[in-house]
């Protein structure tokens, strides 16, 4: 199933201003699994997921996403394949009402209008949001936000789903549904986050970003127990790996 | 303008796409019903002479009738019709007193003419503005978009209507945001320096720039080519035939005639 692989080959990127984001990423992500891109602020986790759907083009190195190569020649077939989830909400949804708002990509793709309902509530339906579908996006909450963002990916039913942050800003109740939801996926998962607990929740493989370089890969559960390499990679433990709070010393 | 009034002027436009879901027999109507029936009235309302103010009077049914049977609360559209109030105003304001010549009103006497044409600017400001927030609050931007598609605008007219109407959402919450940050972090006394403005309005557009570049990533990545999505097929009815034709009979007629002063002759024929 090689259309569902996600593979980087010595990728870097420096950004207009001179800011070099991603220096020389090199991994490989196999059907079904769910990876989770962890790191500092401003360590490139974004620039990178912008990588894998082709909205920013390597500099050197390739991107393949499925059997094509993401270049400009190749956009479309990388779109069908990656549903991306943007970090804010307000950036993804820009239709009047909801319902519109998840039509719009199926209607781009020329989905009947017959199928195009059935479409949309289905994918309404898998993050828990079809009573909201006549109301406008912008006077949803926060969390169903979240999970429309999330539908209007759906409904194009691709094969890879890449988040960026996909819980933030989000309170704890609705942080857990959205790890619920994101568990209950069978698609290929990348997703960035600083969230370590959902990182350990929703996913068995992490990849740790540090000022551009992937200084880990491996198991979640291994990595993410290891303080000394969190630490050096400017995280903490996730909250359940720490121990009571104590006063040091 | 204060971020007060934009604020209201915001939720103000929000809540006319609210409005405009419900299911009221205008609302049923087609797009392009309402879209040519609006551009017809626009016309012929600007088509009179400066001096014009009774002979616009019975233009007012349209919007009233929108308003009434599309279920618009006359609350909420006085309320926008404020909000934008001052530019006539701005337009017109200099009327009375460059053109003092004596003009004759039926019923009313002798009126200086710049108040006349200040009068008729207001009028015809208020009538236009009404039945164009109407069409908004009973048919919808996307529909709106879909009739003028169907009407053979062109193309990137409707586009552009639709993310200009998007964009005017992140333009306007861009400076609501920053303006907030500035009152966060500046003294009750301390005010808005010109060159603090600049530096603002200067951060606005280039945060807007961004987040309109966003958008139109997200939008791409959905598919996006530059036209509307196409919606569900459009359905010209007998109704929109028999709407279409009272309306513009109705236009012209009074476009005709002064119907307002031929009432007053009948009364007053009547009476005598
Ligand atoms: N549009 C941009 N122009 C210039 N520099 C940028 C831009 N976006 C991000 N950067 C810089 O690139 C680096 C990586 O950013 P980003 O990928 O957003 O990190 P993360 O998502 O991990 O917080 C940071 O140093 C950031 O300041
Ligand atoms: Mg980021």
């Amino acid at each position: 199933m090689s259309h569902h692989l996600v593979e980087c080959r010595e990728v870097s990127f420096t950004y207009p201003d001179g800011t070099p984001a991603l220096r020389d990423i090199s991994f490989r992500i196999t059907h079904g699994e769910a990876v989770a891109v962890i790191g500092a602020n401003g360590a490139g986790k974004s620039t990178l997921l912008l990588h894998l759907a082709g909205v920013l083009l390597p500099q050197s190195g390739t991107v393949r996403v499925g059997d094509v190569l993401v270049d400009s020649s190749h956009l479309d077939e990388v779109r069908r394949t990656v549903g991306f989830v943007f970090q804010n909400p307000d950036d993804q949804l820009f239709m009047p009402t909801v319902f519109e708002d998840v039509a719009f990509g199926p209607r781009n793709l020329g989905i009947p209008e017959d199928q195009l309902e059935n479409r949309v509530l289905e994918a309404l339906r898998s993050v828990g949001a079809d009573h909201v579908r006549d109301r406008a996006p912008y006077h949803l909450s926060g969390g169903e936000k979240r999970a429309v963002s999330i539908a209007t990916v759906l409904a194009l039913q691709p094969k890879i789903l890449v988040l960026d942050e996909p819980a933030a800003n989000l309170d704890p109740v609705n942080r857990r549904k959205v790890i619920r939801l994101l568990t209950q996926f069978s698609h290929t998962r990348i997703l960035a986050t600083h969230d370590l607990d959902l990182a350990l929740d929703v996913c068995d493989r992490v990849l740790i970003l540090h000022q551009g370089r992937i200084t880990a890969d491996g198991n979640a559960e291994t990595i993410l127990r290891d303080e000394n390499i969190l630490r050096q990679n400017g995280l903490e433990l996730p909250l359940r790996f720490q121990g009571p709070m104590l006063p040091k010393d | 303008m204060s971020a007060g009034l934009l604020d209201r002027a915001l939720s103000e436009v929000r809540s006319l796409d609210t409005l405009s879901r419900q299911s009221t027999p205008v609302h049923r109507l087609d797009p392009r019903t309402k879209l040519i029936l609006v551009f017809m009235f626009v016309g012929v309302v600007m088509s009179f002479p400066p001096y014009t103010l009774l002979a616009l009077l019975p233009y007012a049914a349209f919007p009233l009738w929108l308003a009434a049977s599309g279920r618009i609360p006359g609350g909420a559209l006085y309320r926008k019709l404020l909000l934008v109030l001052p530019l006539a105003v701005f337009v017109g304001i200099l009327n009375p007193i460059f053109d003092t010549t004596p003009r004759m009103v039926p019923g009313i006497g002798s009126v200086a003419g710049g108040w006349l044409s200040l009068g008729s600017i207001l009028v015809r400001f208020f009538l236009n503005a009404a039945t164009g927030l109407l069409l908004l609050g009973t048919t919808g931007v996307l529909s709106l978009t879909q009739g003028m598609e169907a009407l053979h605008f062109p193309r990137v007219f409707s586009t552009l209507f639709l993310l200009m109407y998007r964009y005017l959402f992140i333009l306007t919450e861009e400076v609501l945001r920053l303006n907030q940050a500035r009152r966060c972090r500046s003294s009750a006394r301390s005010s808005l320096t010109p060159s603090l403005a600049g530096a603002m309005i200067g951060s606005v557009l280039l945060r807007a720039w961004d987040r309109a570049d966003r958008i139109t990533t997200a939008m791409r990545m959905r598919g996006f080519t530059g036209t509307p999505p196409r919606l569900t097929p459009l359905h010209w009815t007998a109704t929109d035939t028999r709407v279409l034709v009272f309306w513009t009979a109705y236009f012209l007629l009074c476009r005709g005639w002064n119907l307002p002063v031929l009432l007053g002759r009948v009364v007053v024929g009547l009476l005598s």
